[in-house]
């Protein structure tokens, strides 16, 4: 070996820590809506569940919602039944579209579409199903990998060259997206790792197309993060309601919250990677003067500590339990 | 100085804004077609049929109960020369003759009924296009009044009003209105002559007036009556169409949508009801959302689909109806809200479709099953049932079941094989069958 290993400065993708964190400010943003009435707990939850149903969990036991759809169209029906954690969750094994002509307009939702995919046309139509149908004070919101990327389905993108496959997104995006941007997408826009901004204002632009429609309500983001545990993902969450319950948010200091986001400038969700020896020596030691001088062990930059001082509540540890 | 002469009582003269009667005659009848006035007409005694029965078909259509029975007739006769309707729907009132009726454009609306009269603007519309002699008579229960007018002398003269022949009491044991015009235009007259006017109003009147025709209203259009004509929607116990009512700004708004039945041929589309009256009939336009954002534009794949939308209220101009009650005001608050609706309702529906035309015949199989095996059902059961949102329970496919192959061999080999197999009778898929038979027998056992 010709260089000092560093893998162990990466997690260990299937522990997905940022993602971890982002539940957890969620709940924190959630918790603190209780500020303007919203019962949270007797909100409904819909999503989609995969085999871990980690988001029913944690939203379970940390938001006591008990009413709770876990939407997934799934190759294996018998996993995702085994593994529903609770009985409350009503599984519906079907797609997003099919469920979303389902959902009671009486009812506050939490919504929290968590696609593991980039922006596409189909998605764009379950957040215009979503926005237009939600009651009011629902919660709603959208998590999407943030790369250039088009769908498996799209015709001969899988043959193509980096190239050409970046000229057929180019020429995809246009097609989608420039009623929403009011421009042309050019090749720049893809440039660097993600293209979150772009994604930010075509959801942002479809979400205030759909509520338009909507007399007397508007939507008042609340969530906007951008975080990486393999593919930068980009999270767009807010809340349905009248002038009124939004401007309750504001009154109520519900939009000056930490991490609370209400235009394009996003939350980073980035985390060290730490033992739990480290983590409960910086915990222990975590004050204004703390910087990496001062540390009892070597970590590269000073903003990797900053990071952490920011979401060291948040910070998961996990050890392996045996059953 | 200049000012002096411009200005009265120390301000400037008004701008004249007042209205000329030509263009009443000339200019507001170009907007529509003759079939439109007609429907017009027809529109107007039905509304008076509305007042008198207190009908409302929505209410009955959602609460699944039947109207009343009713006991109406109108008449459409025309000829090159004359053109007459006429109707038992109750008649008009002096009082309403004379300050209502005949005003251009509406003052008040009556919000009692869900009614089909907006815009006031109709009937005069309807006469004035085709000629220059009109005569409108009608009697209720106990009165009865006349009105001729010549467009020449009433264009001429500075009087707006339009004198009454007559305005009496009279009992009759029924009410009715009766409308003539003569002294056609040209146009008109070529038009009252083909065939076509009238192929294109016996289709119409069975689709636009359906659900009256449904009721019991009577129409005839010369010597011809038309069926109500609403196509059905497709069910069964693995295909369940939508059915969703709301209300929205004192509008109720019931979407019906779903498949129609295999043995139905004609593309459908989305139909489009104001308080019972249809306004758009298989559209497959942007109009009813298609092919706007992401909402896939019409293709033949959806040629079975079909989708009510009706909307329902005694304030009719909450409604999306146009002055020529054909298509819809797409910037109603109250329709861009049903359209978001439909999009939500309709999309499992047009998912359906795609996966019942995949790149791959074979993967569409269930699909195919669950379509053929629907049924037509009235939209009146439909529309009576709780809401409900598109359900297509597939068969599950099992390794038993058939799948067709379907493939393309020059004549010459088929009959060669025919011969090597010894049926030189058998059709060219049977000569498929035997072989893959064969080959299954020898390799795959």
């Amino acid at each position: 070996m010709d260089r000092p290993t560093s893998s162990f400065k990466q997690f260990h993708y299937g522990l997905r820590p940022s993602k971890q964190v982002e539940r957890k400010v969620m709940i924190e943003v959630l918790h603190s809506l209780a500020r303007v009435g919203c019962s949270i707990s007797e909100y409904a939850y819909l999503g989609f569940g995969s085999v871990y149903y980690v988001d029913f969990v944690m939203f379970h036991k940390y938001l006591f919602i008990q009413q709770m759809v876990c939407v997934e169209w799934s190759d294996t029906p018998k996993r995702m039944k085994f593994n529903k954690p609770f009985k409350f969750i009503k599984l519906k094994l079907m797609r997003l579209a099919d469920y979303i002509s389902k959902i009671r307009p009486r009812t506050q939702y939490l919504v929290w579409l968590d696609y593991d995919w980039a922006l596409d046309p189909d998605m764009l139509r379950d957040i215009d199903g979503c926005i237009t149908t939600l009651a009011p004070q629902s919660i709603f919101i959208v998590t999407i990998d943030a790369r250039p990327r088009l769908p498996a389905e799209y015709p001969d993108v899988d043959a193509q060259s980096e190239k050409e496959r970046r000229r057929t997104t180019v020429r995809a995006y246009n097609e989608w997206f420039t009623k929403y941007l009011g421009r042309r997408v050019t090749d720049d826009d893809l440039e660097g790792k993600d293209v979150g901004p772009l994604f930010y204002q075509v959801v942002m632009e479809r979400i205030r197309e759909s509520i338009r429609i909507r007399t007397g309500l508007q939507f008042q983001q609340l969530f906007h993060f951008l975080y990486a545990d393999g593919a930068p993902m980009l999270t767009i969450g807010g809340m349905i309601g009248t002038g009124e319950q939004l401007q309750n948010l504001a009154e109520k200091n519900i939009l000056s919250h930490r991490f609370v986001r209400t235009g394009p400038d996003y939350l980073r969700i980035s985390v060290p990677p730490l033992t739990a020896r480290e983590k409960y020596w910086i915990d222990s030691n975590l004050d204004k003067k703390l910087c990496l001088k001062n540390l009892a062990f070597e970590l590269d930059d000073e903003e990797l500590l900053d990071n952490y001082r920011i979401f060291y509540k948040e910070y998961p540890t996990y050890s392996e339990t045996l059953l | 100085m200049a000012s002096e002469t411009h200005e009265k009582n120390g301000h400037p003269e008004p701008a004249k804004a007042s209205p000329s009667k030509a263009f009443f005659v000339e200019m507001l009848t170009q907007d529509i077609s003759l079939s439109d006035c007609i429907l017009d007409l027809v529109d107007n005694s039905i509304h008076s049929l509305i007042r008198r029965e207190n009908l409302d078909v929505m209410e009955h259509l959602i609460d699944g109960t039947s109207p009343p029975k009713v006991r109406a007739q109108v008449n459409i006769e025309f000829t090159p020369s004359k053109f007459s309707i006429s109707d038992t729907c109750g008649g008009i009132s002096i009082e309403e003759a004379r300050n209502q009726v005949f005003l251009l454009g509406k003052p008040t609306v009556d919000k009692k009924h869900a009614g089909l009269g907006v815009y006031g603007i109709g009937m005069k519309r309807a006469l004035f296009k085709m000629g220059r002699s009109i005569c409108v008579s009608s009697n209720t229960q106990v009165e009865e009044w006349k009105i001729n007018i010549e467009v020449d002398s009433w264009e001429s003269s500075d009087e707006w009003d339009f004198p009454f022949a007559y305005a009496r009491e009279k009992k009759r044991p029924s009410g009715g209105t009766s409308l003539e015009v003569s002294r056609l235009y040209p146009v008109i007259t070529t038009q009252f002559g083909s065939k076509a006017l009238q192929d294109i109003l016996e289709k119409r009147i069975a689709t636009a007036y359906a659900l009256f025709l449904q009721a019991g209203l009577g129409i005839r259009i010369n010597t011809a009556t038309p069926r109500p004509d609403l196509p059905e929607i497709g069910g069964s116990k693995q295909l369940q169409p939508v059915r969703k009512l709301t209300r929205e700004d004192g509008v109720d708004i019931l979407i019906m949508a779903g498949i129609t039945p295999a043995t139905d041929r004609d593309p459908r589309g989305w139909y489009v009801f104001c308080n019972g009256r249809m306004v758009l009939a298989a559209n497959r336009t942007d109009d009813t959302g298609w092919g706007v954002n992401e909402h896939p534009a019409f293709h033949s794949k959806f040629n079975h689909f079909i989708g009510y939308v009706c909307f329902r209220s005694k304030d009719v101009r909450k409604l999306p109806w146009k002055t020529t009650k054909e298509g819809i005001v797409r910037e109603s608050p109250v329709y861009q809200r049903a359209l978001a609706e439909m999009r939500i309702q309709s999309r499992p529906i047009l998912d359906f479709f795609n996966r019942m035309y995949p790149d791959d015949p074979a993967k569409s199989e269930p699909e195919h099953k669950v379509f053929q095996q629907a049924r037509g059902r009235p939209v009146k059961d439909i529309a009576s049932a709780p809401n409900k949102a598109f359900e297509a329970t597939l068969l599950r496919t099992t390794d038993d079941d058939l799948v067709s192959i379907q493939y393309k061999r020059p004549k010459r080999k088929i009959k060669k094989l025919k011969e090597a197999i010894n049926k030189p009778g058998a059709s060219a898929a049977r000569v498929g069958e035997l072989t893959f038979d064969e080959f299954y027998e020898r390799h795959c056992k």
